[in-house]
């Protein structure tokens, strides 16, 4: 009887030890794709279309990089070889196809659609965009614009002639819409409006987004997501979950997606790589690694399926070939087991996942992946997300790379969280590295944390006295007495900027007293006097770093005589140039001139993949990995890569906008005395910023409700000055 | 016939919780005892240089007041409130059942429903506010004054007090209806049945409802972070917003020394309890 009852804890606790074996032992994806680049017709300039037909015979528009006219390409051999079929701007008798885009959407059959729209930046100049249809032996038919004229609102008003997109429907019908995005259904036998889609109260959300497979039309509108029937001539399905969730991809998309139907599922290009919508769910397609080009880098153009479900993907890129992949299913198993790198940042931050990106197609046997510690959705505060991290940490479960932007890095230098790097990562010797910023963390002659790019904030200003400011006080003086007005755009971080400029280094160091919460918000409140609308302000999302620029641009419009502002990038100072009555500083306080550590990259003590991230941080700090530019990239350490950059910048044109106006600007290449001066302030920067965003959100939840009017002075005064106290009692 | 320990049944069933008590609890603390002894940066022995920085921190000493303040005015209140309510329910069986599912119904209720609750109510433009605005008596900032404690109370007890009359009537269930009969008998009246027979009966379990209410304060935590944030209103920064900032800035040795002083002092109080509990029995 005994022994039977000894039996069941010892049943219980083989089946927990099962269960528990069970979820460690995840089998996880076994399938992947396997690329295929397939060789263009030489001197491609740019595609417009792909298409694989049902018998296989592939075709594809493309610009002519020599004489930028159109031309359809066909190839009966999987793209062994082209044949050139047509010119489709001579079709159309385009006589300067240099001057227009041509936009081009194969049907099955061969046939084609094009939209001819004008390239010039100023809209002034533009003729209306001109729609053809061009049946498959190259014979084009101007269709006339009968859209009625657009009922949208005045918000969503963009104009009334063709949009960039159309397609062909069937054998009478192509898909039509107007820049504002009412969508319509035309006869191009009879020219004649057939049906109306999606009308002036549902827009679609871009000229671009639908999709046409078979005879299902799929529409992405500003209100609904409709799947309409062509052939009856009705609304089949509203407002699908899977489209929805693909419509919500397709907004928050920092490019322009393409999008594709087939076979049902919803398939859709970005930044994040090629996804496939099903079911009401979003999953990866083919994921970022088993590309060989950076997704974030290429314009996509054209997704297309197969009849053997073989998955092709044209690109383009800016100021270079556009490529045309092929991908295949392949089992995992065959392919050789990767080295995995786990690197952690708290924010989104695009910068680091290019860097990964580039690395990762540097090192295709190692597989990195890049963990995001305050997610977009915002369903963790900043607080949690430290907490998670250091718990992963200390329990030996942490990432293997941390790049450290909004994090105590004494703290984890101190805890011996992070791996000594100056001994074994030859390029942090590099002679031509600015010491003064890879020494930023440096502790006990020892280095455990390194920015790879920094920033520098700045005050653009047609007056000397602003520029030249030193405390906060002084620099609120004279932007009052200049009586300048501040943008309400630009509010929130301007307070960020002052604070992190004038009053961070005393609150990180403990050294702030009452005195200085009372100036900090004495002189917030006079800067609120000055901004132009005196609405409520939002000053509790603000995180540090900063992560972009923040309104130059609408100081080079001319709308504002004073910017707070950060250089992140080269081209910046081109802008800064421009600048005719105005100077720019970098920001010089009582303790000295303020850079902005960016991107600071430590190795966690207890990965166990030593060799790999310690190359990672070698390849980031490489002349190659301070090359790779971008965006908003921040400046490059190494001074000989940040020289030849700002040397190497071409005349270029930049279409800026604020608010209110836009326009183009010409940028001119950098005068060496420019150059050099810019390096040599670079150099003299001697006071890191610091990213303490924990003391920012007190200063900045009180300041908000006491700007609010929500608190008096006298009561934001001392409840900052009461949690100020505690965290340094802490 | 004296069974040999190990073939006892009892031991291999306690062996699965007990193997995890000691992976997650015992062998973790005694981790943070050693460490309690030693410096974060660098692991140098310190004595009890750890425990002399704790207990001369003042953000230690604020936070061990209030949550001492706190157990000192909850618990009693608690206990009290829901004796009392328990009594009355055991009493009106009818009505009692009813009112008892009432009192158990904000246990139910997720943390995230109970802090929106909060802010509905508490909030400067909240609905207090609103009403007292109504009747022109002036507003009050409720979570940023020492109104917050209070709340901070009131809230608790609303939501443990359930629970708490529960264990009561569990223990109120316990006490032979005869001992009644023959006191009634005997012509007692409902207040010496009260003080000399329910009360003395009830003791065994005042002790387990002690340490329940005790260990239950500790979890009132989760609204207080949630509605004020790390930095509350410093008559409710509790030691647990200390031992979350200091693990947000990973002052290990701070924390650790810390621990080992919370945790000594409640055994203590565990152990006096017993005491006086095992007195009294």
């Amino acid at each position: 009887m005994n022994r039977n009852i000894m039996k069941i804890p010892a049943i219980l606790m083989c089946v927990t030890f099962a269960i528990l074996l069970c979820c460690a032992c995840d089998p996880g994806d076994q399938s992947g794709y396997e690329e295929r680049e397939i060789s263009l017709p030489e001197g491609c300039d740019s595609i417009w279309d792909f298409n694989v037909a049902d018998d296989g015979v592939m075709r594809i528009a493309v610009t002519e990089e020599e004489t930028q006219k159109g031309y359809v390409w066909e190839s009966r051999n999987c793209g062994e070889s082209w044949e050139r079929n047509w010119c489709y701007t001579d079709a159309m008798h385009i006589t300067e196809p240099e001057k227009v885009d041509c936009p081009m959407f194969f049907s099955a059959k061969g046939d084609a659609v094009c939209t001819v729209a004008d390239r010039s930046l100023d809209e002034s100049e533009c003729m209306d965009t001109r729609c053809f249809y061009i049946d498959s032996q190259g014979n084009a038919k101007e269709l006339s614009n009968v859209m009625p004229r657009s009922e949208v609102s005045e918000a969503l008003y963009i104009g009334d002639g063709f949009s960039d997109c159309s397609r062909i429907i069937d054998s009478e019908n192509l898909l039509i819409s107007n820049k504002s995005g009412e969508t319509y259904l035309l006869n191009k036998g009879t020219n004649e409006i057939t049906d109306c889609l999606l009308n002036s109260k549902n827009p679609l959300y871009s000229p671009e987004a639908f999709m046409v497979e078979g005879d299902q039309i799929y529409l992405l509108g500003v209100g609904d997501v409709i799947q309409y029937n062509s052939k009856e001539h009705a609304v089949e399905k509203k407002n699908d979950k899977t489209l929805e969730l693909m419509k919500k991809a397709y907004v928050n998309s920092d490019k322009l997606a393409v999008l594709t139907a087939h076979k049902g599922d919803f398939y859709f290009f970005n930044e994040d790589g090629l996804k496939r919508f099903s079911d009401g769910k979003k999953q990866t397609f083919i994921s970022k690694k088993e590309m060989s080009f950076v997704p974030s880098e290429v314009y996509g153009q054209t997704i297309v399926f197969d009849r053997e479900e073989q998955v092709y993907l044209a690109i383009n890129r800016e100021g270079d070939s556009p490529q045309l992949f092929c991908y295949k299913q392949v089992s995992n198993k065959s392919q050789k087991e990767k080295k995995r790198l786990e690197v952690y940042t708290l924010q989104q931050d695009e910068n680091v996942q290019k860097l990964v990106d580039h690395y990762q197609k540097e090192n295709p046997d190692v597989q990195v992946d890049v963990t995001v510690g305050i997610e977009e959705n915002g369903s963790k505060t900043l607080d949690d997300a430290i907490k998670k991290l250091n718990a992963g940490m200390m329990g030996g479960d942490g990432p293997d790379i941390l790049f450290l932007d909004g994090l105590n890095v004494d703290a984890y230098v101190e805890n011996h969280m992070l791996m000594r790097l100056d001994e074994d990562i030859e390029e942090l010797h590099t002679e031509s590295n600015f010491e003064n910023i890879i020494d930023t963390y440096e502790w006990n002659g020892e280095l455990y944390a390194v920015p790879v790019r920094f920033g520098l904030p700045i005050i653009l200003s047609p007056h000397d006295d602003i520029v030249n400011a030193k405390t906060g006080t002084d620099f609120v003086n004279k932007t009052g007495e200049h009586q300048i007005e501040i943008g309400e755009y630009d509010f929130a971080n301007d307070v960020r900027f002052y604070y992190q400029t004038f009053v961070d280094d005393k609150a990180d160091h403990g050294t702030i007293d009452r005195k200085d919460v009372q100036e900090f918000l004495k002189n917030v409140k006079r800067m609120y006097n000055l901004e132009e609308s005196q609405d409520n302000v939002h000053l509790s999302q603000l995180m540090l770093p900063p992560q972009q620029t923040g309104g130059m641009i609408g100081s080079l419009l001319g709308s504002s005589s004073l910017e707070l502002d950060y250089i992140w990038q080269p081209q910046e100072i081109q802008m800064v140039q421009q600048l005719k009555d105005s100077t720019y500083g970098i920001v010089t306080s009582n303790q000295g001139t303020y850079y902005i550590p960016r991107m600071i990259v430590g190795i966690s003590a207890a990965t166990k993949q030593e060799k790999e991230c310690r190359e990672f941080v070698s390849y980031l700090l490489s002349r190659q990995g301070q090359k790779i530019t971008g965006e908003a990239m921040g400046l490059s350490i190494d001074e000989s890569v940040l020289e030849d950059t700002l040397q190497n910048l071409k005349p270029d044109q930049a279409e800026i906008a604020d608010e209110n106006v836009s326009r183009t600007l010409q940028l001119q290449e950098l005068p060496e005395d420019v150059v050099l001066d810019f390096l040599q302030s670079a150099e003299d920067a001697d006071r890191a910023a610091n990213n303490n965003g924990t003391i920012m959100s007190i200063f900045m939840k009180y300041t908000e409700k006491y700007l609010n009017e929500e608190i008096s002075y006298e009561k934001a005064v001392k409840e900052i000055s009461d949690r100020l106290r505690l965290y340094a009692y802490e | 016939m004296r069974v040999r320990t190990w073939k006892n049944p009892a031991w291999w069933f306690l062996l699965p919780s007990f193997t995890g008590v000691c992976i997650f609890y015992f062998i973790p603390y005694i981790d943070v005892f050693r460490r309690a002894f030693f410096s974060a940066a660098g692991g140098e022995f310190q004595g009890l240089d750890n425990f002399k920085t704790v207990l001369t921190n003042p953000a230690f000493q604020l936070a061990v007041k209030n949550t001492g303040l706190f157990m000192l005015v909850c618990i009693p209140l608690l206990l009290f409130l829901s004796l009392v309510i328990a009594v009355w329910i055991y009493r009106h069986s009818k009505i009692g059942n009813f009112l008892k599912t009432g009192f158990l119904l904000p246990m139910a209720i997720p943390v995230a429903a109970v802090v929106l609750l909060w802010r509905i109510l508490f909030d400067d433009q909240g609905l207090l506010n609103g009403v007292l605005d109504r009747w022109g008596t002036g507003t009050c900032e409720w979570m940023d004054t020492r109104w917050a404690f209070v709340i901070l109370v009131v809230s608790y007890i609303w939501k443990n007090l359930g629970y708490h009359i529960v264990l009561w009537l569990a223990g109120l269930s316990m006490i032979p209806d005869q001992i009644y009969e023959a006191a009634q008998m005997d012509g007692a009246s409902d207040r010496v049945i009260f003080f000399r027979i329910t009360l003395p009966n009830l003791l065994p379990m005042l002790f387990i409802i002690a340490v329940l209410a005790l260990l239950n304060s500790f979890k009132v935590f989760r609204e207080v972070y949630l509605v004020a944030g790390n930095y509350p209103n410093e008559s409710i920064y509790m030691i647990q917003h200390l031992f979350n900032n200091w693990f947000r800035d990973l002052a290990l040795d701070k924390m650790t020394a810390g621990a080992v002083l919370l945790s000594i002092l409640l055994i203590l109080l565990i152990f006096l309890l017993q005491k006086a509990w095992e007195d009294r029995a």
